[in-house]
């Protein structure tokens, strides 16, 4: 698996990039190349250019007599040849000057290039003639094989220099495309074993903080998310198995018991009787769970209205103030809100919340201990806090009372589903509430408080603002 | 005024008698009271009590009303009367005068 295909490789995003930057980077160097040439064959053109124009007008200025003369005087100077002066006659003979006939094309008072041998081969030059009025002709030229040579060197230099870059430019493509065809194989191979079933896997990372990276890192935390919901999926399915499954057996045995013994008709109404506890006691924990969902929903929200949180804490207490009686538990409520315990909500939703955590701690906690129902405002921020002075809730379970069916093992024997607090947690997070649980050493206290509420130290001086006046009244 | 049996209310002063007794009820008891008394001898289930007493709508599911109905009964029957409010095993409550 380690050598990557070519197929693939053509394909890869990276692979494409770099050619792309290459043909981009080749097309600027053209360019730039283009220009570079053009400028300096054009500036050594010009330079032979005006040398020959120069040199033509002194030769034309002189007289027939001193124009002889000066191509001597010249041909001594140059014995190379490089620079030859030429007097033609009307027919094209040389007369004088080291340039035996001359050159096609005739003379046009342009520069024009021509051929020479010299040392045994051709020799391009480049000359100005002008005709004389007496028909003679004279040209001045001058060798540019140099010239020649260092422009095709050039071209040559670019040919070479674009050839080598072509070719570093795919191999490093080449490069770049595997290594990114080897690391999409590697995540997809991780893809295919978490479809498989392994959960656990994860995609690799390098560690650097590239895109691919970062696009790992997005889908590992989704896959955290998932992992994390499908073990509470399977927690809830294995609740309401373990939950189910006991008042269906208990229903089952008493049926059978009644069928196999019951003699009277009283004994049969009696048997029914307690099948239909059983059965109402399934019903209400299915009803719970449908309410929990639908409160995840988030549908309820349409139905939110301003509501007064202390007006519902009372009601609360005027509620369950029986029950805490009927136990021998004081239950008392504390309004630090002053006055503004303004929110927007679902009334009913809040007070069954409430009502949980306050039947919840009635429920744990021994008679003759006290539970008090609190409001506060920190800040901008309301909550609600309930503390119960019963045994509390380890700090390891605190987490998991919120999950769905979750009972603390010495809460196994009291009735209930299980499914109290986990109403609680969706109707807190429906409006935007956190809920805390922690230690009221002793007991336990639970708040509901509005998200991004304040930081701990000035909660925790409301509350102990609070508990004065809670402490001496009532 | 309402009058089941013995049983009377006075809707305006919120006085209650029971055989001629005056019975001293919380406001929350009070209400119980009187939802019961205008629907005397029919079956008042837990969640109509609720939501007309209370006025909060779900599906309430602890015994915490039987605890209210419990308490409001004792303090009608106080002194050896029969009971007025009957419980209707499964599905509520009925008020009704006694033979």
């Amino acid at each position: 698996m380690s050598s990557v295909r070519l197929s693939d490789l053509r394909h890869t995003t990276s692979f494409r990039l770099a050619l792309l930057f290459l043909a981009l980077f080749g097309a600027a160097s053209l360019t730039l190349f283009g220009f570079l040439y053009w400028q300096t064959a054009g500036y050594l053109k010009n330079g032979t250019d005006e040398w020959l124009v120069r040199e033509l007008a002194s030769l034309v200025a002189a007289s027939p007599s001193q124009l002889i003369e000066h191509l001597n005087e010249h041909a001594a100077r140059d014995p190379e040849g490089d620079r030859p002066f030429a007097l033609f006659d009307a027919a094209g003979h040389g007369v004088a000057g080291k340039v035996a006939n001359l050159p096609t094309p005739s003379p046009s008072n342009r520069p024009f290039e021509f051929r020479l041998n010299r040392r045994g081969g051709a020799v391009t030059f480049r000359g100005l003639a002008h005709r004389l009025p007496s028909g003679d002709v004279v040209l001045v030229s001058q060798n540019v094989h140099e010239m020649h040579e260092f422009r095709e060197l050039l071209v040559g230099a670019m040919a070479w220099g674009g050839l080598l870059v072509l070719i570093m430019g795919l191999a490093g493509a080449a490069v770049i495309g595997a290594g990114s065809v080897r690391r999409i194989d590697e995540v997809a191979r991780a893809i295919e074993r978490i479809v498989n079933g392994n959960l656990a896997e994860r995609l690799p990372t390098r560690g650097t903080a590239g895109d691919l990276d970062r696009l790992v890192d997005v889908v590992n935390g989704m896959l955290d998310d998932i992992e994390r919901l499908m073990h509470e999926v399977k927690g809830v399915s294995d609740g309401i198995a373990h939950d189910l499954r006991t008042p269906l057996t208990r229903l089952l045995a008493g049926l059978e018991r009644a069928g196999r013994r019951a003699a009277s008709v009283e004994e049969f109404a009696a048997a029914v009787d307690e099948a239909i506890v059983e059965t109402k006691a399934v019903l209400s924990t299915f009803g719970a769970m449908l309410r929990i969902s639908e409160v995840e929903d988030g549908a309820r929200r349409t139905g939110f209205t301003t509501l007064d949180l202390a007006a519902i804490a009372a009601d609360v207490r005027d509620f369950y103030e029986p029950l805490a009686e009927g136990k021998g538990v004081s239950l008392s409520l504390n309004d630090g809100s002053r006055g503004s315990a303004k929110m927007t909500g679902d009334p009913s939703l809040l007070f069954e919340a409430i009502g949980n955590l306050v039947d919840n701690a009635i429920k744990f906690t021994p008679s003759g201990s006290r539970v008090t129902l609190r409001i506060f405002r920190a800040n901008e921020n309301l909550g609600v806090i309930v503390t119960d002075t019963g045994p509390g809730i380890p700090a390891a379970e605190r987490e998991a009372v919120l999950r769905r069916f979750y009972r603390a093992e010495r809460s196994r024997h009291t009735p209930g589903s299980g499914l109290g607090l986990s109403l609680v947690a969706a109707v807190a997070r429906l409006h935007g509430l956190d809920v805390v649980i922690d230690d009221a050493k002793p007991g336990c206290r639970v708040t509901l408080r509005q998200e991004g509420a304040s930081t701990w130290p000035t909660l925790a001086l409301a509350v102990t603002q609070d508990t004065r006046p809670a402490a001496l009244g009532r | 005024m309402l009058h089941v049996g013995d049983l009377e209310i006075d809707l305006l002063s919120r006085e209650v008698r029971r055989a001629g007794r005056l019975v001293e009820l919380l406001p929350r008891e009070y209400h119980l009271l009187e939802y019961l008394m205008r629907q005397p001898n029919q079956v008042v289930t837990r969640t109509m009590l609720f939501e007309e007493v209370w006025g909060y709508h779900y599906d309430e599911r602890t015994n915490v009303i039987d605890v209210h109905i419990g308490k409001l009964r004792r303090k009608l029957d106080e002194g050896g009367l029969p009971t007025l409010i009957h419980t209707v095993r499964s599905s509520g409550y009925v008020l009704r005068a006694a033979e």
